[in-house]
């Protein structure tokens, strides 16, 4: 029971999620203690306004969706949605990543330089390297923040796509 | 190209929060319009900048800077910007594109278009949607705590009245400032407040010798808060209540 109070401790200060591996490094516990314990407190949260969720590879708390009407009231959080072509770069960006912008002009045959600019801007992509390609363009991939952002706890969480086989590159001879 | 600059309008703040540059009129044929409306229509990818010179604009643009020494910094470095977008915007529409540099050798795109992410663009917005019902601690907790000074007797409100009386000394300010004057950086300054403060504690009208303007004692005093912040002076109450500051160790 120890071990779930400072669980419930560390996730409580803490303001980003945090993974079972480093729950258990830092108290020195096996990983699979880590998750018995995270259960229990999820028990032991049912009747709260609290809730331990899982998300961007990590646990952590947040209020129950029930409240989001009344702490919207009190905090007046700023709603920055989303415009539909940067919801475009980040859905092609998420299922073909590691991705150039090239690559993502292709799928939605108009330039996407300016979305993804703003997706960098928000953090929701980053750059992962550069393809080994002539002008070596940079490789786009989404970030942690865009796995809070959509509440996933990671990219296999995304929702469920079925995309045609492409040949790669790599096969042509 | 032709350009003139039009009367004074009302300054146009645009989707990237830039206020607009002034109303310089530009005459080409690939773009008849004000300066502004050039920006407007690059963001909206509505002009090819391609067509468009811009060493002219640039130079008329900084002509009417140099013109006009009394404009707000804050409207005159958000034009800059504005200005810096439409260069950059320039050169990357000069950088040779690979399909246009490998034409021969591009393949038509056969890949999954647009339409398969619709539902998962559905998808993505009812998780957004789901996640905006969820509140999470505010990262402002994060923060680097600072323990709080330990100043002695001395409080905030001795420093504030030792400031008000340094600034009624300050002479005017010089009526014309001049772009681009370079100012020294908080870490320079705090070299030069150090200098000044080598030596037996002193009251601050010793320390600041010569005429200073209002802007220049601000930036002296902030130095010397900063030295006092890290513990690099110190600030002591003298016999008749007066501060009297000096390096730490003294």
């Amino acid at each position: 029971m120890e071990l779930v109070r400072q669980i419930e401790a560390l996730l409580f200060v803490a303001d980003e999620p945090v993974s079972a591996i480093e729950l258990a490094q830092f108290l020195d516990v096996e990983e699979s203690d880590v998750v018995a314990a995270v259960q229990a407190l999820e028990q032991l949260c049912e009747d709260r306004a609290v809730q331990v969720v899982r998300i961007a590879g990590g646990y952590q708390f947040s209020t129950r969706p029930r409240y989001a009407e009344m702490i919207g009231r009190f905090l007046r959080p700023s709603r920055n949605k989303l415009t539909r072509s940067q919801m475009e770069v980040l859905a092609i960006v998420a299922y073909q990543q590691p991705v150039t912008i090239a690559e993502v002009d292709a799928v939605r045959g108009v330039h996407s330089d300016h979305p993804m600019r703003c997706l960098l801007d928000r953090r929701l992509v980053h750059e992962l390297g550069r393809k080994q390609t002539p002008g070596r363009p940079i490789l786009y991939g989404t970030s942690e923040q865009f796995l809070h952002l959509f509440n996933l706890e990671s990219l296999e969480a995304l929702p469920p796509v079925v995309l045609p086989a492409v040949d790669s590159d790599d096969s042509q001879p | 190209m032709a350009l003139a600059l039009a009367p004074e309008t009302s300054r146009w703040q645009g989707p990237l929060g830039l206020v607009a540059p002034p109303e310089i009129a530009i005459q080409c044929e690939a773009f008849e319009g004000s300066l502004g409306t050039l920006i407007k229509c690059v963001l909206n990818q509505k002009v090819d900048l391609w067509d468009i010179p811009l060493h002219p604009i640039c130079q008329a643009y900084v002509d009417y800077l140099l013109e006009r020494p009394d404009e707000d910094v804050d409207s005159v470095s958000s034009a800059l910007l504005a200005m810096a977008y439409l260069v950059e915007r320039k050169a990357f529409r000069l950088l040779p594109l690979p399909e246009f540099v490998e034409e021969d050798d591009a393949l038509p795109y056969d890949g999954p278009g647009l339409e398969y992410y619709q539902p998962v663009l559905l998808g993505l917005e009812e998780c957004f949607e789901e996640r905006q019902r969820l509140f999470f601690r505010s990262a402002d907790a994060r923060e680097e705590y600072e323990i709080p000074l330990e100043l002695g007797k001395v409080t905030v409100s001795d420093l504030g009245r030792a400031l008000e009386a340094l600034l009624e000394k300050a002479v005017e300010e010089p009526k014309t400032v001049q772009f681009g004057r370079p100012r020294r950086s908080l870490a320079e300054q705090m070299k030069i407040v150090a200098r000044c403060l080598d030596g037996a504690p002193r009251p601050l009208d010793q320390l600041v010798e010569g005429e200073f303007t209002r802007t220049e004692i601000l930036w002296w005093f902030l130095a010397l808060l900063e030295l006092i912040r890290l513990s690099a002076a110190v600030v002591v109450l003298g016999d008749e209540g007066e501060l009297l500051f000096s390096l730490a160790g003294h």
